[in-house]
């Protein structure tokens, strides 16, 4: 019984160390990393007759880091004015990726088909990707509702794999290796991954072997990557989020140095009450 | 009418999340109840998507009103796999089945190439200096620093060791052999722990993310909609 309620206090403090941050808006400055860097610079580099591909592969369960991934990239390519379109070969991905980009679409005033795209969710990602790889015009044909891509201004000049500047994956699965294997490798298309932060690891030799030009480490690349965009300090949904996570390592640490100094205490209380 | 509709949508998620994390305070129905919904939406929400961003535009579009009849072949073939639950015609979906695999092991092939090649070659790697006390060791890499040399070395051991790890066609009798298999064991035990520690983030990113909805985001309980 004492062990539950230690259990739930653990729980209220945790919740307690994630939560304020919100309200005394205060942020810790993320350092930013080289991966963050070196995308930044891949999106800087894309020219304006060319596309970026946002693929969205994530549902529910890894909103926490995806999330603020797409928010950060969206914000980067709607300042910057570049042209982009979202997909997915998983359903939910793209519907996040609407929800999110209609909403910075009115801040940065970027309408819909003009500046960006929805190509929606897509089945059979290996056939969708050969056949992007010789034609992506043809491969998706019209967006998410139907409408032929030829209508839309934003795909203005956009047939072949040449037309794509780059393409981000983010995702919380192996898809990225699909896009690599079937369509940014034999079509020489640049190809950035925002993974989530357990799969970090298993990305890095993809970096190093020039496979991937850059990398947003889970929640932590979607703050370095807002620091790139709109300064260290600013209070973005990445930052303030990653603020929230750094409180709770510090709590985690706190206690397992408290857990661990109440069992050295009541150990040597114990051998000198037995000497006694 | 779409400000109510906000309203319920919003409630709905927030009775949601509590009841998900009602979990934290111990097991119960309200939990079990929510966690086979969260299940069943998502499957749900797949077949309606399925239907409206693919079937519909690149299936029912161009055969109902483009006229494009030949892509009710396609249907056909895929009607094949129900015949499954016909004993007697249940041949016919290993047609489909046998297709679609020898499909996948030629793109397999193709992955496996595409893939992983560029690394076998960037495993290669320069291990000497450009120069060594002022001669010219390797002049194909000039631009190379002390740092990056280490991380060759680094990267060259810990490569070796955890690929003696791994090799099973003869026993680890040698010392050699074995210490290096023990340095690859090692090598994979701190990675693994690098990952556990990410692990950890991931789980708190996405407490993180359920709390702003419960209490700042302006699309939940905190915005006009809650």
């Amino acid at each position: 019984m004492l062990q539950d309620r230690t259990r739930h206090v653990l729980y209220l403090l945790l919740a307690a160390a994630i939560a304020l941050p919100f309200f005394t808006g205060t942020v810790i400055p993320p350092t930013v990393g080289p991966e963050a860097k070196a995308l930044y610079k891949a999106v800087e580099a894309v020219p304006n007759n060319k596309i970026v591909i946002l693929s969205l592969e994530y549902e529910a369960g890894t909103l926490g880091e995806n999330l603020p991934q797409t928010r950060a990239l969206m914000n980067h390519l709607m300042k910057s004015g570049k042209r982009f379109a979202i997909m997915g070969f998983e359903p939910i991905g793209p519907v996040y990726g609407q929800i999110e980009a209609d909403e910075l679409a009115a801040k940065w005033h970027r309408p819909y088909g003009k500046y960006w795209v929805n190509w929606g969710y897509r089945t059979a990602y290996v056939q969708t990707l050969k056949a992007m790889a010789k034609d992506v015009a043809a491969a998706i044909r019209t967006d998410h509702r139907g409408v032929p891509l030829s209508k839309l201004p934003v795909m203005r000049g956009i047939h072949s794999p040449k037309d794509v500047g780059l393409v981000i994956d983010i995702t919380p699965s192996t898809y990225y290796e699909a896009w690599m294997a079937f369509f940014t490798g034999p079509a020489k298309v640049k190809m950035a991954v925002a993974p989530t932060a357990v799969m970090v690891s298993d990305i890095f030799p993809y970096l190093d072997s020039g496979q991937m030009v850059g990398m947003l480490k889970g929640l932590a690349g979607a703050a370095q990557y807002e620091a790139l965009v709109f300064g260290r300090t600013s209070r973005e949904r990445g930052i303030t989020w990653m603020t929230s996570v750094s409180m709770t390592h510090i709590l985690i640490i706190a206690l397992i140095i408290l857990g661990n100094a109440t069992e050295i205490i009541t150990r040597r209380r114990k051998a000198v009450g037995g000497t006694a | 009418m779409s400000d109510v509709w906000t309203t319920i949508t919003v409630l709905a998620g927030a009775v949601s999340t509590l009841a998900i994390f009602s979990l934290l305070y111990r097991e119960n129905p309200v939990y079990r109840f929510f966690e086979y919904l969260f299940i069943g939406l998502a499957a749900g929400y797949g077949l309606v998507l399925t239907w409206s961003d693919v079937l519909y535009t690149m299936w029912y579009i161009p055969v109902f009103q483009q006229g494009a009849w030949w892509w009710m072949l396609a249907f056909a073939a895929g009607l094949l796999y129900y015949t499954i639950y016909i004993r007697k015609l249940a041949w016919m979906s290993r047609l489909l089945i046998g297709t679609m695999m020898g499909l996948s092991a030629g793109a397999a092939f193709q992955q496996v190439a595409t893939q992983y090649a560029p690394q076998i070659a960037a495993s290669f790697r320069p291990l000497l200096p450009p120069t060594w006390l002022g001669v010219a060791v390797r002049g194909d890499s000039p631009n190379l620093t002390w740092q990056q040399l280490v991380n060759n070395w680094v990267v060259l051991a810990i490569l070796v060791s955890v690929m003696a790890y791994f090799f099973f066609s003869f026993e680890h009798r040698s010392a050699v052999m074995r210490k290096t298999a023990n340095l690859g064991r090692w090598m994979l035990m701190i990675s693994f722990g690098a990952i556990f520690g990410q692990t950890v983030m991931a789980r708190m990113a996405l407490a993180v993310s359920r709390l702003w909805f419960l209490l700042v985001d302006q699309r939940g309980l905190a915005g006009p909609g809650g």
